[in-house]
């Protein structure tokens, strides 16, 4: 163990920090204590520091011509590197590591039973990540401070840098964790390792290269006010389905996996508004502002709806004890509930919000503007999303109580969206048409006529008969969603569903027979 | 009195498998009920469907009256499961593994210190605290993973193979260890495949096969009804063991005689009656007789007259 280890050891077992530990999230504490014992953390920590220290002083001896002004920047710059794949790099891969040794040492199920919640669990590894970067961030400190003296260095996107390193850390250490979750088994966990190395690996080579440019060459991003504000939603949009895609993965599949997914993306779609109207006012109302939030929205419940609507139709016992009691509100939350039928619910109610929500944007921030448009964009949107998510999941939904068909069901949406764009596009090809890109199946051109208004008659016929054809053949799908959740309600209205335990009259002891009886009470 | 466990109806499957069907039986506190059954049998189902860890398709678990399906997290607060794979974490000590576990199951500050400090003495892990739980023995591995399971003070203590991988010291000791804490009003559901130790430490129990009850109740109880169908006798004459045994297999309704402890033990269905006519038999043969020796059946022979060994 290592002089530091020891010393940071000795700082953990103070009776204050205990105290402060006892009121702390009891994972983040574990994993602190484990990091100090271990080499990992000790090994790449100190290398980084002694890595950063060469090539800092590389960067100092052979800046060229000691020009004065740039000093301080490349030796940032150089120190920002480390930093970056100390934090993007190391961290994260912890992270995952972390998590992957709970499956691998059979202590996952000890932590269900200890009666910490998974959103415990998780946002335990999480900050743990975050406290990681933190480390590191600080150890640079005295690095980062002698690049300010050394002159020519923007403190303004300095600061930005290391923010946005920070959040990234945090995000990236979020995303380990979730496909840690996935991954139970010894090999599918190495093919994750090896795909993430190498995604992060690509990750922290274009953060200094974005670091780079914005320190030397462009205007840099973070004049812009902005800016770190969107990286924070982005941040915060990330590491919130993380948190929750992972707590889901923890949970017993006849649990309520379903419900905080949803609640979440309804919460982002309100976010993406929000920032739809700062964005359209700010721009002094420029449409394409609405016009890429919309797609973003819309693309973001396409994506989480092929998810809902692949889901198996039955409530799963515990999750029936959510039903609200009273009926009304029962019917009313039942697009939150888990289930195939309800998913297609969850996504027309939720485009009726998006389109509703881009129209009173429209109304209050441009009273004159002509609004009908983006509106005929936006439906035109939601027609799509709805047939390219929903076709798949009516045909798939006789199979969706097995996990593989759901995964089918799930790979065959955008596999349909690329063939009905696909085949057209050969069979224009094939006949030798003119602009065989244009065409109904190849959204991104149709989405293109409807915001500049030249979208046909034929186009949006089509589109609408689509769309309710859709619609009305998944209309029983969502009637018996609906209906399960009225009949569970009607259950629990029928007086003396479930008898108290004590009432219970076990047969005694039965040894003569006991497959007739099933059933038998052991007597001390 | 509402029992400490109470499995009502249980049925899981999986697939078209049908791992636990229709089980139903109670432990009361202070009970130690052996789980037991072949490989496949359903006990870890069971056992995993009463600590909340799965969920059956029908019927349901009560721990001291909360259902396991509408109330996980209180069912956690009173119970205490210890798995058959016991999970150490890396760089971890014994009082640091404790500690965590401690805070986990919200314990806090004096109260945390106490009841770990009871509990490193109840299971004797006071000399290993400062030890990684990756360097230790079997044997204090399972200690450590007792004290873990009775960090929230739990009504029922469900132990899944607690023995298995144990030497024969480590087999004692535990087994008292689970006799102290009956001793502490707690019920105990215990499985494990060596039957001789079951034996001697329950007070009742559970046998199933094929996910199916076969038998329920008092070790004593079970045995005695067996050999009132049943015996198995120990004889010893003035010849060769050898002659006895021809003298014994001419006889009908001799199940499984052989030579053993200089004598003949065979297997009589029929009770006290079948006993009777043995006798009557060999002494019309002119064998003579030095013993006559009834021997009580233990929970192995228990076992395997009630079940056949079906595996799923």
């Amino acid at each position: 163990m290592s002089a530091a280890s020891r010393f940071l050891e000795r700082v953990g077992n103070l009776p204050i920090w205990n105290r402060i530990a006892d009121r702390g999230n009891a994972i983040l504490v574990k994993e602190l204590r484990q990091s100090m014992r271990g080499r990992y953390f000790a090994v790449i920590f100190w290398l980084t520091l002694a890595i950063a220290t060469m090539i800092g002083m590389m960067t100092f001896v052979f800046q060229d011509g000691g020009r004065a002004d740039t000093t301080g920047t490349a030796f940032f710059l150089a120190m920002f590197g480390c930093l970056t794949f100390a934090s993007n790099l190391f961290v994260p891969f912890a992270a995952f590591s972390s998590f992957g040794a709970e499956w691998e040492e059979n202590t996952l199920e000890l932590l269900l039973l200890s009666n910490l919640e998974p959103r415990q669990i998780i946002l335990g590894k999480l900050l743990s990540a975050a406290v990681q970067t933190l480390l590191y961030t600080l150890a640079f400190g005295p690095f980062l401070v002698l690049a300010f003296l050394l002159r020519g260095l923007d403190l303004g996107v300095a600061f930005g840098l290391l923010l946005f390193v920070l959040l990234s850390s945090i995000t990236l250490s979020a995303v380990a964790v979730m496909l840690s979750t996935l991954a139970r088994h010894k090999v599918a966990r190495a093919l994750l390792m090896a795909l993430m190395a190498v995604a992060l690996v690509a990750f922290s080579f274009a953060t200094v290269a974005f670091g780079s440019e914005q320190l030397f060459f462009s205007r840099s991003v973070f004049s812009d006010r902005f800016v770190l504000l969107v990286f924070l939603t982005i941040a915060a949009v990330v590491v919130s389905y993380c948190v929750a895609f992972g707590c889901t993965r923890l949970a017993h599949p006849e649990e309520n996996r379903s419900t905080t997914l949803r609640v979440l993306t309804t919460c982002c779609l309100l976010a993406l508004l929000g920032w739809a109207a700062f964005g359209f006012q700010e721009s002094g109302g420029d449409d394409e502002v609405l016009y890429a939030f919309g797609s973003v929205a819309f693309l973001l419940l396409a994506v989480t709806s092929a998810l809902f609507c692949s889901e198996p139709e039955r409530l799963g016992r515990r999750v029936r004890l959510w039903v609200p009691d009273n009926r009304l509100l029962a019917l009313l939350s039942g697009a939150f509930f888990p289930g195939g039928g309800r998913g297609t619910l969850y996504m027309v109610m939720n485009s009726a919000l998006l389109i509703g929500g881009f129209a009173v944007v429209l109304g209050y921030a441009a009273p004159g503007f002509p609004y009908d448009q983006v509106i005929g964009f936006l439906l035109a949107l939601t027609a799509y999303m709805f047939v390219y998510v929903n076709l798949p999941a009516l045909l798939f939904s006789p199979f969706s109580k097995k996990l593989t068909r759901r995964i089918a069901c799930r790979i065959a949406v955008p596999l349909f969206a690329f063939l009905v764009f696909f085949v057209p596009t050969v069979t224009a090809f094939a006949l030798d048409l003119r602009r065989p890109f244009n065409h109904a199946g190849n959204p991104a051109w149709a989405m293109n006529e409807f915001a500049h208004g030249r979208a046909d008659g034929a186009l949006i016929v089509g589109l609408a008969i689509a769309f309710l054809v859709v619609l009305v053949f998944n209309l029983p799908r969502i009637g018996r969603g609906l209906g399960e959740l009225v009949a569970e309600h009607g259950r629990r209205q029928t007086p003396g569903r479930t008898a108290a335990p004590e009432s219970l009259a076990v047969p005694a002891l039965a040894l003569e027979h006991p497959e007739e009886s099933g059933d038998a009470r052991p007597q001390p | 009195m509402i029992p400490a466990l109470e499995v009502r109806d249980l049925t899981r499957r999986f697939g078209n498998f049908t791992a636990v069907e229709r089980l139903s039986f109670s432990v009361q506190r202070g009970e130690i009920c052996g789980f037991i059954g072949p490989n496949g049998a359903g006990k870890t189902t069971t056992m995993r469907i009463c600590s909340t860890l799965d969920l059956p398709d029908h019927g349901d678990v009560f721990i001291s009256g909360e259902s396991v399906l509408e109330q996980p997290r209180r069912v956690r607060r009173k119970l205490g499961f210890m798995p058959d794979a016991y999970g150490a974490y890396s760089n971890t000590t014994v009082a640091d593994y404790l500690d965590f576990f401690a805070r986990s199951y919200g314990l806090r500050g004096e109260e945390k210190s106490r009841t770990i400090a009871r509990l490193v003495e109840f299971t004797s892990l006071g000399h290993m605290l400062e030890k990684l739980t990756t360097a230790l023995s079997k044997g204090m591995k399972q200690r450590l993973c007792l004290a873990k399971t009775m960090l929230n003070d739990p009504d029922l203590l469900i132990l899944d193979e607690p023995a298995a991988g144990l030497d024969p010291r480590a087999r004692i000791e535990l087994r008292e260890l689970v006799k102290a804490l009956a001793g502490m009003d707690k019920a105990i559901l215990i499985s494990s495949h060596i039957l001789s130790e079951l034996g001697e430490t329950c007070d009742s129990v559970v046998v199933i096969e094929e996910g199916r009850l076969k038998a329920a109740g008092n070790v004593s109880q079970m045995t005695e009804g067996i050999q009132r169908e049943r015996s198995r006798v120990l004889l010893r004459a003035l010849v060769d063991p050898q002659a006895l045994l021809r003298a014994v297999l001419e006889e009908p309704h001799v199940e499984g005689a052989r030579v053993e402890r200089g004598g003949v033990v065979l297997d009589l269905p029929g009770g006290a009656e079948g006993l009777a006519r043995l006798v009557e038999a060999l002494v019309k043969r002119g064998v003579r007789l030095t013993e006559f020796r009834q021997e009580k059946l233990d929970l192995e022979e228990v076992f395997l007259s009630m079940t056949d060994g079906r595996v799923q």
